[in-house]
């Protein structure tokens, strides 16, 4: 798998990480996200528009991501109430076009119900507030 | 009965690319449908890597992929050299717990449940066989 990194600037500053390929183990992902917040990222859209096969470790690969960006965060937690109900949605880490297989992955998991899918980077840089 | 086989004596992480199009093309020339095609290699996919990772403990082993037509049914039986292991067994996931709050990884077997009608385990002299079943694929992919 490639991952490109770049940075861009919404309301809040962002990072982008660009993945090309199946995304079926942790690494390099958590080691790039890693490496990414320890440069100060705290806002990061993952782009999945190249990846065409999820597999659960990919899961847990954005799993990880999510616990890095959440655990810097000193807000409201979510609880099982409010990610059944799709009242939360991840601030800090948003999605970039699945494919049918990957979105379909991300569904059986769950992990749709708090993390925001968009159609572009565009739209997720956007969605930042 | 119509069948499609794909056997890897010596199967790695490697070949996993190789098995996931087998058997999506398997499914495809069998009748099923994209969707079904879809599902099974998710499914499927999260067997053999738990075979090949914990089963084989990352030597290779042999892993033996056959999809067939059973009435309008679609089955893809799944038989390794594995210890026993049944994976029906494994307690489901919450998915409705918040992530901080759930382990990391355990999706694989849910998977393997939800994207099939039935999941069905049978332990084998030197093995394991899984069997993976969408009920009325054929008929579903030609209405």
């Amino acid at each position: 798998m490639d991952i490109t990194s770049w940075r861009e600037t919404g309301a809040v500053p962002i990072t982008v990480l660009q993945l090309k390929g199946d995304l079926v183990a942790e690494e390099p992902l958590t080691t790039r996200a890693r490496a990414a917040f320890a440069d100060g990222a705290r806002n990061i859209v993952l782009d999945l528009g190249d990846v065409p096969y999820i597999s659960s470790a990919g899961l847990r690969a954005i799993h990880t991501v999510y616990m890095l960006l959440r655990d810097a965060d000193t807000g409201e937690q979510p609880t099982a109430q409010s990610i059944a109900s799709g009242r939360y949605k991840s601030p800090h880490l948003k999605l970039v076009k699945p494919s049918k297989n990957g979105l379909k992955a991300l569904s059986t998991a769950g992990y749709d119900m708090f993390l925001d899918i968009h159609d572009s980077i565009a739209a997720a840089v956007a969605s930042f507030t | 009965m119509k069948s499609l086989t794909i056997r890897h004596d010596t199967a790695q992480v490697r070949d996993l690319n190789d098995m996931r199009d087998f058997l999506e093309q398997a499914v495809l020339t069998l009748g099923g449908s994209d969707d079904d095609a879809g599902d099974l290699v998710l499914a499927v996919n999260e067997a053999v890597t738990n075979v090949l990772l914990h089963g084989y403990d990352g030597r290779p082993g042999p892993v033996t992929i056959c999809v067939e037509v059973v009435n309008n049914d679609l089955r893809v039986v799944l038989t390794d050299s594995a210890p026993p292991f049944d994976p029906t067994r494994v307690s489901p996931p919450d998915i409705f717990l918040p992530l901080e709050d759930r382990p990391l990884g355990g999706l694989g077997v849910h998977m393997m449940r939800q994207l099939t009608d039935e999941l069905l385990y049978r332990p084998l002299t030197d093995g394991n066989e899984l069997i993976f079943v969408k009920r009325g694929a054929l008929a579903r992919a030609e209405a």
